[in-house]
C-alpha cells in the first residue's frame, strides 16, 4: 500500500521554505518564551493531576470522531469500530469524556487524522511547514488538518466565546503535555532542525501506527575494532 | 505424632526454601554478568531514580554532581563509540582518529547532561517496562518502557541494545517514536555541510563544557 510514496528518510528532510520556516519558528519561539510556556507552567502547577488527566480526557474525546473516520478510511474496520465504542462509552458513562471509562475496560485510545490517511494512501510529506502559532506542518499535514477540523464537535457550537476558550484551553494543556521536553530542545545544537526531524519521524511513524519499517541497520559487528 | 509430621514437614519446607534461597542468590550473581535486556534496563532505572530520590537536593542544586552521578550509573550499559559512530555516519569515516575519538568524548558528555537534565524533572511518574522484544538479529533487541505521567498521554521509550561480548548495550533511545540517534544524525550531517566537521566537534565542546 505504501510502495512509490514519496517519503524522503527524516534526516533528509525536504524544507525548500527553510529560510521562512526558520522566521516563524524565532516566532513561535519567543512567543512561547514570553506566553504559551509561563501558561502552561501555570497550568501545571494550579490544576492538580487527576483534573489535567480529566482535561486532557475531554479533548481527546472531542477530537476522537476524526480518529474514528480515519480508521474506516485506512480500511481499518475492526479498529474503526472499537473506536466508535469508546467514543459511544466514553461521551456518556465517561461523563462527556472526562473519565476514560473505555481505556479502563481495555479499549486503548488510538490517534488518527486525514494527513495520516493520505500517507497511507501513498501520498508524499510534501514540504516541511513551520505554520505560526501552530507549530511543525507538512504540505500533506496541513490539507489534512483543515479537513480535520469539521470533524470536531466544537467546530459546530455557535457561541464563539465558547469556540475560543475550549481553542485556548486545549492549546494550554497541550502546550503542558510537552514542558518536560522543553530541555532536550534547548540543549540542541540547532533546536529547529531537531523539531523538524523528530516531526517528521513522529508522522513516519503514526502513519504506521508506531511500526514504522526499520531503516536497514548497519552490520555493528564489523565495527568491532576499536 | 502429629505433631511430629508437622515438625518433619516444616523442616523439610525449610530445607527446600533454603535450597530455593541459595539458588536464587547464586542466579543473581550470574545475571550481573549475563543479565537479559529487560534486566539491564529496569536495573541501571532502579538505580537511577533511587539515587536522585535518595539526594533529590544536592543534585538540583549541583549539575555537576548530578552528570557523575548518570554517568557512572549508565557508562556500563550504553556503547557510546557505537552511537557516534551511527549518529556521524559517512563522516565518521572521513574524520580521523582523534577526531572520532574527541567526538565520542563530546556526544557522550552532551548526551548525560540532557538524560541527567531530564530525569531531574521526573517526579511522580509511574514507569513500567515491558519484556524485551527481539532484533533483527539474536544479538539485537528493544526494551520498551512506559511512562505516565498525570494529565499526559503515556510517553513510550524503546532502549534498542545490541549484545557484545555477551553484554547488552544500548547503542540507540527512541522516545515516542522518535530515535535520538536517528536525530542527532540529522542535525549534525546539516552543520558538517555547512561549517565542518571540525567546527561540529569544537562546538560540541564547547556545549560539553559549558
Amino acid at each position: 500500500m505504501l510502495a512509490g510514496c514519496a517519503h524522503r528518510p527524516a534526516h533528509d528532510p525536504s524544507d525548500p521554505l527553510e529560510s521562512v520556516n526558520r522566521g516563524i519558528y524565532a516566532f513561535n519561539m519567543t512567543a512561547d518564551k514570553y506566553v504559551m510556556r509561563p501558561v502552561a507552567k501555570g497550568y501545571r502547577w494550579a490544576v492538580p493531576g487527576f483534573a489535567r488527566t480529566g482535561i486532557k480526557n475531554l479533548f481527546q474525546n472531542l477530537g476522537y470522531p476524526v480518529t474514528i473516520v480515519n480508521q474506516y478510511l485506512q480500511g481499518k474496520l475492526a479498529d474503526g469500530t472499537a473506536d466508535l465504542g469508546r467514543f459511544l462509552i466514553n461521551s456518556t458513562l465517561g461523563i462527556g469524556g472526562l473519565v476514560d471509562v473505555a481505556g479502563y475496560w481495555g479499549l486503548p485510545a488510538h490517534d488518527e487524522d486525514f494527513g495520516q490517511t493520505f500517507g497511507r494512501w501513498g501520498v508524499g510529506e510534501g514540504w516541511y511547514l513551520m505554520l505560526p502559532f501552530l507549530g511543525p506542518s507538512t504540505n500533506r499535514d496541513l490539507v489534512g488538518m483543515v479537513m480535520d477540523g469539521p470533524l470536531n464537535p466544537t467546530y459546530y457550537s455557535e457561541n464563539s466565546t465558547t469556540i475560543w476558550g475550549m481553542s485556548v484551553l486545549n492549546a494550554i494543556q497541550t502546550r503542558a503535555q510537552y514542558l518536560n521536553a522543553d530541555s532536550l530542545l534547548m540543549q540542541q545544537l540547532d533546536p529547529y532542525a531537531f523539531m523538524r526531524n523528530a516531526y517528521l519521524q513522529r508522522r513516519w511513524s503514526a502513519i504506521h501506527d508506531g511500526k514504522p519499517p526499520l531503516e536497514a541497520e548497519p552490520d555493528f559487528e564489523v565495527f568491532d575494532d576499536f | 505424632m502429629k505433631i511430629q509430621t508437622l515438625a518433619a514437614l516444616l523442616l523439610a519446607i525449610a530445607s527446600i526454601s533454603g535450597v530455593y534461597a541459595k539458588d536464587a542468590t547464586s542466579s543473581t550473581k550470574a545475571t550481573t554478568q549475563q543479565a537479559s535486556p529487560d534486566e539491564v534496563i529496569s536495573s541501571v532505572a532502579a538505580e537511577l531514580l533511587a539515587r536522585i530520590k535518595q539526594d533529590r537536593e544536592a543534585l538540583d542544586k549541583d549539575p555537576q554532581r548530578l552528570y557523575a552521578m548518570v554517568d557512572e550509573v549508565v557508562l556500563p550499559y550504553f556503547d557510546f563509540p557505537l552511537m557516534s559512530r551511527l549518529v556521524l555516519g559517512p563522516a565518521w569515516d572521513k574524520a580521523d582518529q582523534a577526531q572520532q575519538k574527541r567526538f565520542i568524548d563530546g556526544f557522550k558528555t552532551l548526551l548525560i547532561k540532557t538524560y541527567g537534565n531530564a530525569l531531574l524533572q521526573y517526579s511522580n511518574e509511574s514507569v513500567s517496562f515491558a519484556e524485551a522484544e527481539p532484533g533483527s538479529k539474536p544479538t539485537r533487541a528493544s526494551v520498551a518502557s512506559t511512562i505516565q505521567s498525570p494529565g499526559s498521554d503515556p510517553v513510550t521509550m524503546h532502549y534498542r541494545m545490541r549484545q557484545k561480548d555477551g553484554q547488552w548495550l544500548v547503542y540507540d533511545v527512541v522516545v515516542d517514536n522518535i530515535s535520538l540517534v536517528t536525530n542527532y544524525r540529522g542535525t549534525y550531517a546539516s552543520e558538517i555541510k555547512r561549517a565542518g566537521l571540525e567546527s561540529l566537534i569544537d562546538k560540541l565542546e564547547k556545549q560539553a563544557a559549558g
